[in-house]
């Protein structure tokens, strides 16, 4: 266990031992702190400084590239190290402090030492990327960059890594896109089983009217009725006196084409009402007139009755809808491919194999 | 012409190109769908989709990505298990259950609230999973995941109505071919206590998420009352002390040391300099305090003075005695566990109960009071409760 062999392995050699020294000499208030944190703690979390100092090393050296020759290509250009005649030092300074608060932070132990190297590799990386003009601002960067930001930083780009771009993923979500499209269409069918309530227009400071509209079980009548006051609860289909079967329905307007906001009543071209107004054409030559209570029912019946007339749902919550199931789908699905990259191009075809004569024939 | 052979370590793998086949005997995959693979040839495997075992049949190697799996033998049958942590797995399939229930509870519009749940849990759920596939969580916090994750699948699996899933000390799932069945019976039951507490708690963090004291109370194990006394308003005529504690009235204790006011005869407190500044810090209160069913803040007050106040002030009587006096009473479990807000500046004024006999015991008086709801007379005592403190017990190393 001599000391003196850590210092062999070349890179980093010797010049971590310079960077400690350096330290020790020119900042020794740091470093006595450092030193001290971490010699007396008994749980197992202490911080070894030797190690450190020398991973630390060797990881800057890896990431400036010391010890190689001059890349002409490469055109990073960082105004710190023109501040201060020991800059190289310096920067070790500020990287052992880094790494010392980061192990705290992230509570690591002796074993963690890979996954405290990589987080702090990830914080200078992204410090150096910002082009600080100084070492104190790099200091500054470094101190915004804490272990809880950098996690939150690589939730982030895991979350955003999921809107897949790849080839394969698209295929996939076209194909089961209809399925998710029938599972809406059932919902929306449903809610219209269950029925809705909605005011008459007009009357205006007479008592309010309530009608009640409700599709059959079997989805081929549609029924309706007055009610005198708001329905609690279910409304049985013997209250409903008026029907509409489903084969003699045409079409369903919306907005201003319906036939009830196409009248003149002042009070009937208020905005919001033509929002939610919609209507069903029915032969011979009838409509129905809805105005909806809210934006909801108003997607769901105008969903619903699309579907009925074997149309596309074409509302705002069929979209959103979709897209919510759509990417639970897809993420369900690509559990499995957690930290595989997936390829950009498509693997190419190998030539049939020359028998199908598997080993086994299950038949 | 190379022969199907049965393959030995590549047997399980992930699908990364979506395939069609072109063939009666080619099976086609779709990207992420997992594959059990038996036999190879010239670069095709053949094998069947985990999630339909039924049909099988050959695709391209190319086209999987293989993953690492240990075979055990049981028997004549052979077990591929993958190489995944346990813990992952669990949750894969976990979500993969919860996401065709969810499903089906998105069909019915009644259940939306639980749609909205459930679909927040296994976003969490997944969030987790990728951290903890990721390896570069430190070993502490990784304990804490495992922890949070499991406690999490045990929540979703009772609110959804799903089988409890009994784990051992360490979180996994206990092997039922491993393990004896009375001890899977006891773990059954610890299991269901367990989590049914778990639920509990998540369901009144959930309810009292917009106060953000039950957080704190969870999260700090010492919790602190501070009281301040502004005022006792009683016609003694002589000196007196108050003691204030808190107390239990079911066990009929208290559970913590008496605070002392000397009182003096003309209604100001006997240090004068403190009129203002009586103020007290109960500590150390635990989470089995909080839990009690009622605390109440009693104020004893004993006299000291004669021993009868009948008789009129003589210089003959003795004088320094202490007689009991009479109680202040007052309900505080509300406060204590954060169900009122507490306001530095609301007073609460506390009635007092006299003794009917001199001869009476305090402690009979207490409970005869903690236990009826008399009306006073107007005398009491005054206090306001500023603020309820925590105290973070976490070492800062």
């Amino acid at each position: 266990m001599n000391p003196a062999m850590d210092f062999t392995q070349t890179p980093p050699g010797m010049l971590a031992l310079d960077n400690m020294l350096y330290l020790a000499k020119l900042h020794q208030d740091t470093y006595i702190r450092i030193v001290l944190e971490n010699s007396s703690r008994e749980d197992k979390h202490e911080c070894p400084f030797g190690r450190c100092a020398i991973e630390l090393t060797r990881m800057l050296c890896d990431l400036l590239q010391v010890g190689e020759l001059p890349n002409e290509g490469c055109n990073d250009f960082h105004p710190m190290f023109f501040t201060h005649e020991r800059a190289w030092e310096e920067f070790f300074c500020v990287c052992i402090q880094l790494l010392n608060k980061t192990w705290k932070e992230m509570r690591a132990t002796a074993e963690d030492f890979n996954k405290v190297m990589t987080v702090v590799r990830e914080q200078i990386t992204r410090a150096l990327a910002m082009k600080p003009p100084s070492l104190e601002q790099l200091r500054v960067k470094l101190r915004s960059l804490s272990y809880s930001e950098i996690l939150r930083l690589r939730q982030s780009e895991r979350m955003s890594q999921d809107d897949f771009q790849s080839p394969p993923i698209i295929e996939l979500r076209e194909r089961i896109q209809p399925e998710i499209l029938e599972l809406i269409k059932q919902q929306r069918l449903n809610r219209l089983c269950e029925g809705s309530c909605f005011r008459k227009l007009g009357n205006r400071r007479r008592q309010e009217k309530f009608w009640f509209c409700r599709l059959s079980l079997n989805h081929k009548v549609l029924h309706y009725g007055d009610l005198d006051e708001s329905p609690q609860g279910e409304v049985a289909f013997e209250l409903l006196t008026d029907k509409i079967p489903v084969s003699d329905m045409k079409a369903v307007l919306t907005g201003k084409d319906c036939p009830h906001m196409k009248e003149k009543s002042a009070l009937k071209q208020n905005k919001e009402v033509l929002e939610l107004a919609f209507s069903i054409l029915y032969d011979p030559d009838e409509a129905l007139n809805f105005v909806a209570p809210n934006k909801y029912e108003y997607c769901i019946w105008t969903d619903g009755l699309s579907a009925l007339l074997g149309k596309e749902l074409g509302s705002d919550l069929t979209r959103s809808d979709l897209d919510t199931l759509m990417s639970m789908e897809m993420k369900l699905r690509l559990l499995d491919l957690e930290n595989i990259t997936i390829p950009e191009a498509p693997p190419p075809v190998p030539k049939e194999p020359s028998t199908y004569n598997f080993t086994y024939n299950y038949g | 012409m190379a022969p199907w052979t049965k393959t030995s370590s590549e047997r399980y793998g992930v699908v990364k190109w979506n395939f069609i086949a072109k063939a009666e005997k080619q099976l086609s995959l779709a990207v992420g769908d997992t594959v059990h693979i038996q036999e190879s040839c010239e670069g095709w495997y053949k094998g069947y989709v985990i999630k339909n075992k039924e049909r099988k049949g050959a695709f391209p190697a190319n086209f999987i990505v293989l993953k690492e799996v240990i075979i055990e033998k049981r028997g004549d049958e052979e077990v591929i298990t993958s190489v995944e942590m346990p813990l992952v797995k669990e949750v894969t399939t976990t979500l993969r259950e919860w996401g065709t229930i969810w499903k089906q509870l998105y069909l019915q519009s009644s259940k939306k609230v639980r749609f909205t749940q459930v679909q927040r849990l296994m976003w969490d759920l997944m969030e987790w999973r990728s951290q903890l596939l990721s390896g570069t969580l430190p070993s502490d916090e990784f304990k804490e995941l495992k922890q949070k994750v499991t406690s999490k699948i045990d929540y979703g699996n009772k609110i959804l109505e799903l089988d409890v899933v009994v784990r051992d000390a360490d979180g996994n799932i206990l092997d039922p071919e491993r393990a004896s069945v009375i001890s899977l019976f006891r773990a059954h039951r610890d299991a269901t206590a367990k989590i049914t507490e778990r639920i509990k708690e998540e369901q009144s963090n959930v309810q009292m998420d917009h106060s953000g004291v039950s957080a704190r109370i969870q999260s700090s194990p010492t919790h602190s009352l501070y009281v301040f006394v502004r005022n006792f308003v009683c016609r003694i005529g002589e000196d007196s002390e108050l003691f204030m504690s808190l107390y239990d009235p079911n066990k009929q204790t208290n559970i913590s040391e008496n605070y002392l006011v000397r009182w003096g005869d003309k209604g100001l407190p006997k240090d004068i300099e403190m009129l203002n500044s009586l103020k007290v810090v109960f500590t150390d209160l635990g989470n089995k305090d909080l839990n009690r069913e009622k605390i109440y803040l009693i104020c004893q007050i004993v006299r000291v003075g004669r021993m009868d106040l009948k008789d009129t002030p003589n210089k003959k009587w003795t004088t320094g005695l202490r007689r009991p006096f009479g109680v202040a009473v007052m309900d505080i479990s509300d406060i204590i566990k954060g169900k009122t807000e507490c306001d530095e500046e609301k007073q609460y004024f506390i009635p007092f109960h006299p003794v009917i006999a001199e001869n009476d015991f305090l402690h009979a008086l207490l409970n005869k009071v903690t236990s009826s709801r008399g009306d006073s007379g107007g005398q009491g005592t005054t206090h306001s409760f500023p603020a309820q403190m925590t105290s973070q017990q976490r070492s800062l190393r």
